[in-house]
């Protein structure tokens, strides 16, 4: 790929990116797969919410199967796929959010958790742009899903629930902010060392 | 006279991720214990106190790491260490002051484990994160109650928390590996050209 030290144009840098650190989003989506195994056979209800519970787990290790399968041949899967796996991923945590324990819904469910790895992983492949725009999608979605669970009004101002929301969304915002972060730095560190012909620059 | 490429030290070069994870924790620390001695509800003013200081110390240790990178000056690995596991003690210490499983700031957590897995060799990271795992886990156990459900929330929060690490260490390799491998070609490239050899036919050569 660096055969002759030639600086590559921005999107070729966004297709090595992609292709190099897509092993990122593929492990989180694995951690994602297996605290879904763990929440569908501890707490699922009844059959019908057990069997979806499955039937999700099963698409989402096809998918990730797919792309692990590509990435260990050498032709990992692009960018659209990508997006489609993270939309994916990110719907299946807000219905986690939204539907799957009764009586702890929204704000008071904890499987908001769930976004954690797939944010800092998002963050770690796309350009900060893509990244600030999920970022701040993911966080819309789920102050939406905090809104529409029933008792999100009560919480929030007779019981203190403004707290657990924005530490919620100050460390979510944290994930996508400092991934980008390093993103960034490491493609200036690489585009100067494209760039020189001279010593190392890191010692 | 070329030199060879030393090894890319990753705490040298992610040292800005951890003083700014810190500075997200201090900040946002800060903001929730204000919050919260206002409106006084989930903890006394006592804890809120004792919150208070250990986030100055915590945003002091801080600008000691920032002016050091302003300065162009190398930290010592030791204190960027020592650094690191303050902040892990002083997180799992508000998290026992808040009751342990039932506290909600073992979140900040995550902040600091990705600037620990962009920032820490492959070997330092994991003994962070059986650490930071370890000790959280010991916390929620005492704390967790009767209730077996709350179980399966410690193991989500724990296997989330690896994840985080987990993924921050392989991309991490990656972007090292990539670099390496620019650094060498640029030091192989600088080395002189060794002369061609010269082919000798089998005929010529003098046999005997």
């Amino acid at each position: 790929m660096f055969k002759n030290r030639i600086i590559p144009t921005k999107a070729q840098e966004e297709a090595e990116d992609i292709f190099f650190g897509q092993i990122a989003i593929i492990w989180s989506r694995w951690f994602l797969i297996a605290a879904g195994t763990i929440i569908a056979m501890w707490s699922g209800i009844d059959e019908n919410q057990f069997t979806l519970g499955i039937i999700t787990l099963v698409v989402l290790m096809a998918l990730n199967f797919y792309a692990h399968g590509r990435y260990l041949t050498g032709k990992p899967v692009n960018k659209f796929l990508l997006l489609v796996g993270n939309l994916v991923d990110l719907s299946v945590i807000t219905a986690l959010v939204m539907f799957w324990d009764k009586g702890h819904t929204g704000l008071e469910s904890e499987f908001f958790i769930l976004y954690y790895p797939m944010l800092f992983a998002w963050a770690l492949v796309f350009s900060p742009p893509v990244t600030v725009l999920f970022t701040a999608i993911t966080l819309g979605v789920y102050t939406a899903a905090c809104m529409v669970s029933p008792n999100f009004f009560t919480l929030l101002f007779d019981k203190g629930g403004a707290n657990p929301l924005i530490s919620h969304l100050i460390t979510l915002g944290s994930m996508g902010g400092l991934g980008t972060y390093y993103y960034r730095r490491q493609r200036d560190s690489l585009r100067a060392l494209l760039a020189t012909k001279a010593a190392p620059m890191f010692k | 006279m070329n030199t060879k490429p030393t090894p890319i030290n990753p705490l040298a070069e992610s040292q800005m991720v951890i003083i700014i994870a810190r500075f997200v924790l201090v900040a946002a620390c800060l903001l929730l214990i204000l919050m919260d001695a206002r409106t006084a509800k989930t903890v006394s003013f006592a804890v809120s106190r004792f919150e208070i200081i250990v986030v100055m110390l915590l945003a002091v240790s801080n600008f000691y790491l920032v002016s050091q990178v302003m300065t162009k000056r190398k930290t010592q690995e030791l204190v960027l260490y020592g650094m690191s596991l303050a902040d892990l003690a002083v997180i799992s210490m508000v998290v026992i002051a808040q009751g342990g499983f039932s506290s909600g700031t073992y979140i900040f957590y995550f902040p600091a484990m990705l600037s620990f897995a962009l920032a820490f060799p492959t070997l330092e990271l994991y003994l962070f994160l059986t650490g930071t795992v370890s000790i959280y886990g010991f916390i929620s156990l005492i704390s967790l109650g009767s209730n077996v459900d709350n179980l399966e929330m410690l193991m989500v929060r724990i296997l989330m928390l690896t994840a985080v690490a987990v993924c921050g260490n392989r991309f991490a390799q990656i972007e090292r590996s990539r670099r390496a491998a620019i650094l060498s070609k640029q030091f192989a490239a600088q080395q002189p050209q060794p002369e061609a050899a010269v082919y000798v036919p089998q005929q010529h050569i003098p046999v005997g």
